[in-house]
Order: C-alpha cells, then sequence, then structure tokens
C-alpha cells in the first residue's frame, strides 16, 4: 500500500509540472499571436494625415522689413511608414539696397519633395525628426531700380543711374534647385503642429536676365558668384486632417 | 550623426555663407580715355606735351599737371558729353589754352554682384567740339578707336 501512495504522489507530482509547463508554452503561443494580431490592427488604424498650414517666418519678416514680403504655404502627407510627401508653394517680393545698386525681384516657387522621420514615437504621439529633400523651381522678374557705375577714378562726381537701358524689369526668369532638409515638427494640440527647418540649397540651373544676374531668387535666397550653394529655413504652423484610407 | 549636430553643422554653414560684397580692387571699372600726343608737321611722331594743365570745365580742382606724350582722363558718367581745359603752362610768356567738347554715349555692363555695372563710353558723331576760338595750340584731333572699352591702347590723337 505504502508502495502504491509514493507512486501515485510521484507520478501526480511529475503530471502537474510537466501540464504548468505545457500551459505556459500554450500561453506564451497565445501571447505571441496576440502581438502579431495587434500590430496588424495599430498599423491598420494608423490614419494617413494630411497636414497643411505657412510659414510663420516670412510674415513676421516683412512686418519688420517694409522692403520685403512673403508668404509660404506647406503641405505634406503620410505616404506610408515614415515617408511623408511635402509641398512648399510661396510668394516673395524683395528689395534689396546694396553698396551700387538696388534692385526689385519678385515671384512665386514651388517646391516638391519627401521627409523621412527618424524619430521613434511612444503611441500616440505623432512628432517627427525628419531629414529631407525637395527640387525647387521659382518663376521670378528681376527689375533695376537704380545703379551706380564703377569707376576707378573719381575726379567727376559718379552719377547714380536712375534711368537708361539697364533700369527695367526683366520677367520669364527661372531657377532649379535641390534642398536638403533636417528638421522638427511637434505636436501642439489636437491637430495643430508646429515646425522648424534648416534648408541647405544648391542651384542646378538658372535663367538668367540680360546683361544682369539674379542677385535673389524667391524661395532659394541670396545667389552669390563665388558658389552654387544658398541656405535657408522655415518655421511652420500646420493643421492635420486625418484621412482612413 | 544626431540630431544635435545635425542642427550645428546647418548653422555653420548658414554662417560660412555669408559673404561680404566688396568689389575687389583690381577689377576693370569704366575705362578712361586714353590721348596720345603726336606731332603736327610729322603726323607719325609722337611729341610730348610739358606742364600740360587739364582742367574739367565747371571743376575747381585740376585733374592735373601733365608732362609726357599719352595720358588718360576720365569722362563724364551719365552725361552725353565731357568737357576740358587743356593749358600748356610751358607756353610762355602767352598762355596758350584750348577747351574741348568730347561727346559720348555709353553702355553699361554687368561685371559680377559686388561691382555691379561699368560703363564703356563710344564717341558719337561728332565725336569733338573746339570750345575755343582762335589760335591755340592745338592742330588737329584724331580718333583712333571708337569704343573705349580699355585702356590698353589709345582713343584718340591730338596733334600739336
Amino acid at each position: 500500500m505504502k508502495k502504491v501512495h509514493i507512486w501515485l504522489f510521484i507520478i501526480s507530482l511529475t503530471l502537474t509540472v510537466s501540464w504548468v509547463n505545457a500551459q505556459e508554452i500554450v500561453a506564451d503561443e497565445v501571447l505571441v499571436t496576440e502581438e502579431a494580431v495587434d500590430t496588424l490592427k495599430k498599423r491598420e488604424k494608423k490614419p494617413y494625415t494630411i497636414r497643411f498650414g505657412i510659414d510663420l517666418s516670412k510674415p513676421v519678416m516683412a512686418q519688420m522689413d517694409k522692403d520685403y514680403f512673403g508668404l509660404e504655404l506647406v503641405g505634406d502627407i503620410r505616404l506610408y511608414s515614415e515617408f511623408y510627401g511635402a509641398v512648399e508653394l510661396g510668394n516673395e517680393t524683395k528689395t534689396q539696397q546694396s553698396e551700387r545698386i538696388n534692385l526689385t525681384t519678385t515671384g512665386t516657387y514651388l517646391k516638391l519633395g519627401f521627409d523621412y522621420n527618424m524619430y521613434k514615437n511612444w503611441k500616440g504621439m505623432n512628432n517627427s525628426i525628419y531629414l529631407g529633400m525637395r527640387l525647387g523651381n521659382s518663376f521670378h522678374k528681376q527689375e533695376v531700380n537704380e545703379y551706380e557705375p564703377y569707376e576707378l577714378n573719381h575726379y567727376w562726381d559718379t552719377e547714380i543711374i536712375k534711368e537708361g537701358p539697364e533700369i527695367r524689369e526683366q520677367d520669364a526668369l527661372q531657377a532649379r534647385w535641390i534642398e536638403i532638409i533636417a528638421g522638427i515638427r511637434v505636436k501642439m494640440i489636437n491637430n495643430i503642429y508646429m515646425g522648424f527647418s534648416l534648408r541647405l540649397n544648391r542651384l542646378m540651373s538658372d535663367t538668367r536676365p540680360v546683361n544682369f544676374d539674379n542677385l535673389y531668387i524667391p524661395g532659394f535666397n541670396k545667389k552669390t558668384d563665388e558658389n552654387v550653394w544658398g541656405a535657408g529655413f522655415n518655421y511652420t504652423i500646420t493643421y492635420a486632417i486625418p484621412v482612413k484610407l | 550623426m544626431t540630431f544635435r549636430s545635425l542642427i550645428f553643422f546647418f548653422i555653420l554653414i548658414l554662417l560660412s555663407c555669408e559673404k561680404d560684397d566688396i568689389c575687389l580692387e583690381g577689377t576693370p571699372g569704366t575705362a578712361r580715355m586714353i590721348i596720345l600726343f603726336k606731332d603736327h608737321e610729322n603726323p607719325q611722331l609722337k611729341k610730348g606735351v610739358s606742364k600740360l594743365l587739364i582742367r574739367g570745365l565747371g571743376q575747381l580742382d585740376s585733374l592735373t599737371t601733365f608732362t609726357g606724350d599719352s595720358i588718360a582722363i576720365p569722362l563724364r558718367n551719365n552725361f552725353d558729353f565731357t568737357q576740358y581745359e587743356m593749358t600748356l603752362r610751358s607756353s610762355s610768356p602767352t598762355l596758350l589754352s584750348d577747351s574741348l567738347q568730347i561727346n559720348h554715349t555709353q553702355f553699361d555692363t554687368y561685371i559680377n554682384r559686388a561691382c555691379v555695372y561699368k560703363s564703356t563710353f563710344v564717341f558719337e558723331k561728332p565725336f569733338y567740339y573746339k570750345l575755343t576760338q582762335g589760335e591755340g595750340w592745338i592742330k588737329n584731333i584724331e580718333k583712333i578707336r571708337d569704343t573705349l572699352s580699355d585702356e590698353k591702347s589709345s582713343h584718340l590723337a591730338i596733334y600739336h
């Protein structure tokens, strides 16, 4: 009898242990599948957002500088994963006075490209730290208001030229460039986002005015003689519309 | 690369891109008119002047007192003409003086961002008027080049 009881005890013990083990394995499997289902659901739920807004820096600069007007509309759409298609459409008028010349540049520009978000958001967050690229194209005109010819000899006073064949407006000017962008975008409240981006521009080509040059290109900024690089920034406020596709 | 170092990199680029817009010395500017002095009796030969006082009409200061056979004088920008009085100080006891008006037009060509434009003068027809009557020291004036695009050779010859 004693022997039987001992065997029963041993068998029941091992069985329980093995059953518990088995249950654990099953539980693990269930957990794994649940997780898989969960991520799938989460991905399906994530909406395709379209954001649009304006660059705040340009109206602020226009307020401070009477010789400047600027407006830039910005928009982006999440295409897949962390890729966003992005667009900027702007208009600028800038009158600049340098040592020898006063000129006004007016024009519109369009920038198309993408942003790639590198920031890993927690659930429910939608901030981004991104790198991006744009192709920019401007359509502008340039008007020389007055200039002082470069004279080495100052025996006669050098007259500032206010009328003549070079005092004119030249239109149908264009420029094309590439921008490399680094920026951040933070969700403020509900669907309002604020963002800041720095841009490094490389001029690809431009149609120059006759007997003159594009000293300023809307969207690109100042063009220099020495190189094809330029720089810019924007400070945006955008509103997101969630779209379920 | 971290985000912070990226921002730093971009700010550095923004700062370094700011170039000063100063027209560099040595850039060819508006060319002056080069006058060559020649002998009226023997037109092939150069004949220098000595102590020639050159003064722009309407100017208080003289441009220079010159001795030699070739001189560069500036023309008046944004005007159709330039007037100079040329007095031969060596012709004592009576000073011989001639006043000339050079007629010109100009066109301006773009150089670069800092220097912007330079002017190039072109002689008009007739290219000069003699403003003083009677006998002066200048016997004849001839133009050599129409367009004053550079100062490499003479544009005008004065025979005396």
